[in-house]
């Protein structure tokens, strides 16, 4: 019987701090006056009546509740997603409070989709908290306590909200305890102390020395028999929270912990310090009693009839015994809604008490009863672990689709960023293009002018060498006919010369008939000189001065040499110097063409005489026998 | 407004035409460059007309196919920059691979 009374003691207990309460920096009234005030923010009007929430959460669910919701209208009203997000996790923590696991998961679910949607920090810290619970609930040991460290580090960081960083590390320490990982357990339970002490709040200091003293005791039963040293230390730590729970207790606070700490108190003596002091043992259990009475928790109250039938049973002192159950089958009626494992439990008790009074048909009628507390028990617990199961499933399915929206918004963002590059590449080439486009029709348009330009003086050039051509032709037909002209005039001129050469010959001959007839006439005069001497003598004188002064051949030479001058001097070259005059005179009759006889009789000289002079003239000329000197002479020019 | 500035504006979609096409007809001197500009800006005017249609159409029919399709829209903007383009440097080249159709069509510019 003891055993099965000490397992419902356990079971209880461990369901109990598991399941703590939280409490706020701020008491109620202090918080009620904040929120009454006019000049506050939404947020923070939100905020202190999310931390009133949780002030009440575990006393008075209804006003808990209440109290979340409003903070949950206003930030709707006020359309602050993150604030929505805070109000949502008040919520889950009150449905947490009143077993309502699927209202709890839902508000839970929805708090952290709110916060991750509005990136704020102290959203998804709340939000993360309550996902840890959910987690924890669940089963899911490492998202429990990652989700858990997560919030904690945020609230630490920011030193806001004592109670949840106490209540959490508590929590962690506890789920610790549970796994049996004392180094942990000691790290979180030490940290919940020194925030507890942090915070300055006497009900977390309070809290927190009851969590300290709580790891202390399972610290001390690892060995056995229990080390008596942590046991007296767990012990200081729960007067000194009773003491700051007695004192809040005077200032008019009634705190749901207290209870607790009775209650683990009195386990701590039930337990270790019942042989030694039985009295302190006894006294403590009054005084839970009473303040659980006063708490009027029927958790709290069964297990502290759980601990009295402890107590009577180590006693065995079987009528208390009886009147405990009584008490605790009292509370189980009035509160239907309570686990029916302790109905189970009840029933087993019960059972245990027959069998040492030997009453057989109580007995049968308690294992009755008993049997179907657990049929009904075993259901229960099947549909809570179907639930459970169905609901992991469901998170890790939703987590999936969440990863996979997440997946395809950053897949989309990146196609995003994608189009949007390429659109401003496209819209650059376009430029680009365009402007090259614009300048090469400019340069275009500049060629084709430059190229009009040179075309114009091509054409410019090529008008000008034909006019240049046209004047050197004509130019080149004026030369040839005053070539022509010249040639004319040349011929002309040469005609004249003749002409006057053959005038010039006449004029000679005739000059040379003159003389001859002069000569006649001074023979004939001669001939009569005897007759009249004197006159004709005069008369011949005259003649012959005049024939002297008459130098006829001169006269031709240099009518000659005015004519022909190359003549002579090309004839005295060919005899280098050495010809006469008289010799000249023969080469000019020649030249004039008058035969040899023409010429004797001409120069009045024999015909014989007129040969040799030619003769000696072809010597001078070093000429052959055979070339005729006439056709030399004419040759000559 | 010059002749330039007409044909700039013939290209600054169909109600630009109409403008320059109004103030077109009331010149009593017709330039060869704002008719050949008039021409070249109805046409594009009228083939971004059929290709939006056609584009809307097919986006109707494959709807995957719409955001790549509606880059097609771009192509008559460009054309008519070029247009835009040849006007301001006073030169009638039609515009690139359709500009030639439209050349001796819409004879009722004068």
């Amino acid at each position: 019987m003891t055993k099965s009374l000490q397992n419902i003691f356990y079971i209880i207990l461990f369901s109990f701090f598991v399941t703590n309460i939280s409490h706020a920096q701020k008491s109620k009234q202090e918080l009620l006056k904040l929120i009454e005030q006019a000049a506050l923010s939404p947020e923070a009007k939100g905020d202190y009546l999310c931390q009133l929430s949780s002030c009440y959460k575990k006393t008075d669910t209804i006003k808990a509740y209440h109290y979340a919701n409003q903070a949950l209208i206003l930030a709707r009203k006020e359309n602050d997603i993150k604030s929505q997000a805070i109000a949502y996790e008040a919520l889950s923590d009150v449905a947490r409070f009143l077993d309502n696991v699927s209202l709890q998961i839902k508000y839970a679910d929805s708090s952290y989709t709110l916060a991750t949607a509005s990136k704020d920090p102290k959203a998804i810290a709340y939000a993360n908290y309550a996902i840890a619970y959910k987690n924890e609930f669940i089963g899911n040991k490492e998202k429990y306590i990652e989700y858990m460290l997560k919030s904690l580090a945020y609230f630490e960081k920011n030193k806001i909200r004592y109670d949840k960083l106490v209540n959490g590390y508590e929590n962690l320490g506890a789920y610790y305890i549970d796994h049996n990982d004392l180094v942990f357990s000691k790290k979180y339970n030490k940290k919940a102390l020194d925030l507890a002490y942090e915070s300055k709040n006497q009900v977390n200091i309070a809290n927190g020395l009851t969590s300290w003293a709580l790891f202390l005791v399972r610290d001390a039963e690892q060995k056995t028999p229990a080390d008596p040293d942590l046991l007296k230390t767990a012990e200081k730590n729960y007067l000194k929270a009773i003491a700051i729970f007695e004192n809040e207790k005077r200032k008019g606070n009634i705190i749901g912990s207290y209870g607790r700490t009775c209650l683990n108190l009195t386990s701590l003596y039930l337990y270790h310090f019942f042989e030694t002091e039985p009295e302190k043992t006894l006294a403590h259990l009054k005084k839970t009693e009473a303040v659980c009475l006063e708490l009027n928790e029927p958790m709290q109250l069964m297990v502290m009839y759980g601990q009295q039938a402890q107590f009577y049973t180590n006693l065995n002192d079987i009528p208390n015994i009886e009147k405990v159950l009584k008490k605790v089958s009292d509370i189980i009626e009035t509160h239907p809604k309570i686990n029916p494992r302790y109905f189970a439990l009840l029933y087993k008790n019960y059972m245990d008490l027959a069998e040492i009074k030997n009453d057989f048909a109580s007995y049968k009628k308690y294992f009755n009863l008993y049997d179907k507390a657990v049929a009904v028990m075993m259901e229960k617990e099947n549909r809570a672990r179907d639930y459970n199961a169905s609901v992991r499933f469901e998170t890790e399915k939703k987590s999936q689709q969440i990863q996979l929206l997440t997946d395809n918004i950053e897949s989309r963002k990146k196609i995003n960023y994608l189009y949007t590059a390429l659109v401003v590449l496209v819209f650059f080439m376009l430029l680009f293009m365009l402007r090259s486009y614009h300048f090469r029709q400019r340069s275009y348009i500049k060629t084709n002018l430059l190229l009009q330009k040179a075309n114009e003086e091509a054409t410019l050039l090529s008008k000008i060498k034909e006019e240049e051509a046209m004047i050197a032709l004509l130019e080149s037909e004026l030369t040839e006919k005053e070539l022509q002209i010249a040639i004319q005039e040349k011929k002309l001129n040469e005609q004249e010369k003749i002409k006057l050469q053959q005038e010039l010959m006449t004029n000679n001959l005739q000059l040379e008939k003159k003389n001859e007839i002069l000569k006649d006439i001074q023979n004939k005069l001669s001939t009569m000189k005897s007759e009249k001497s004197s006159d004709i003598k005069t008369i011949s004188k005259t003649i012959d001065k005049s024939m002297e002064v008459d130098d006829e051949f001169e006269l031709l030479k240099t009518s000659l040499a005015n004519t022909n001058p190359v003549f002579f001097s090309t004839l005295q070259e060919k005899a280098s110097g050495t010809l006469t005059k008289l010799d000249f005179k023969y080469c000019g009759y020649i030249k004039l063409g008058m035969s040899t006889k023409e010429i004797a009789n001409h120069m009045n000289i024999e015909t014989q005489s007129m040969r040799m002079a030619r003769y000696r003239i072809k010597q001078k000329l070093n000429l052959d026998r055979e070339t005729d000197l006439d056709t030399y002479i004419t040759s000559v020019q | 407004m010059n002749k330039k500035t007409l044909s700039i504006i013939s290209y600054i979609t169909i109600i630009g035409w109409v403008i320059a096409y109004v103030n077109y007809n009331k010149l009593t001197v017709k330039d060869s460059l704002t008719r050949f500009h008039l021409k070249q800006g109805l046409g594009i005017a009228i083939l971004g007309i059929i290709i939006s249609v056609a584009l809307t159409i097919i986006a109707a029919v494959v709807p995957t196919l719409a955001s790549i399709l509606s880059l097609v829209n771009l192509v008559v903007l460009v054309l008519w920059i070029m247009g835009i383009i040849n006007a301001n440097n006073e030169q009638e080249i039609p515009v690139p691979v359709v500009g030639k159709l439209f050349t001796d069509k819409f004879d009722f510019i004068k």
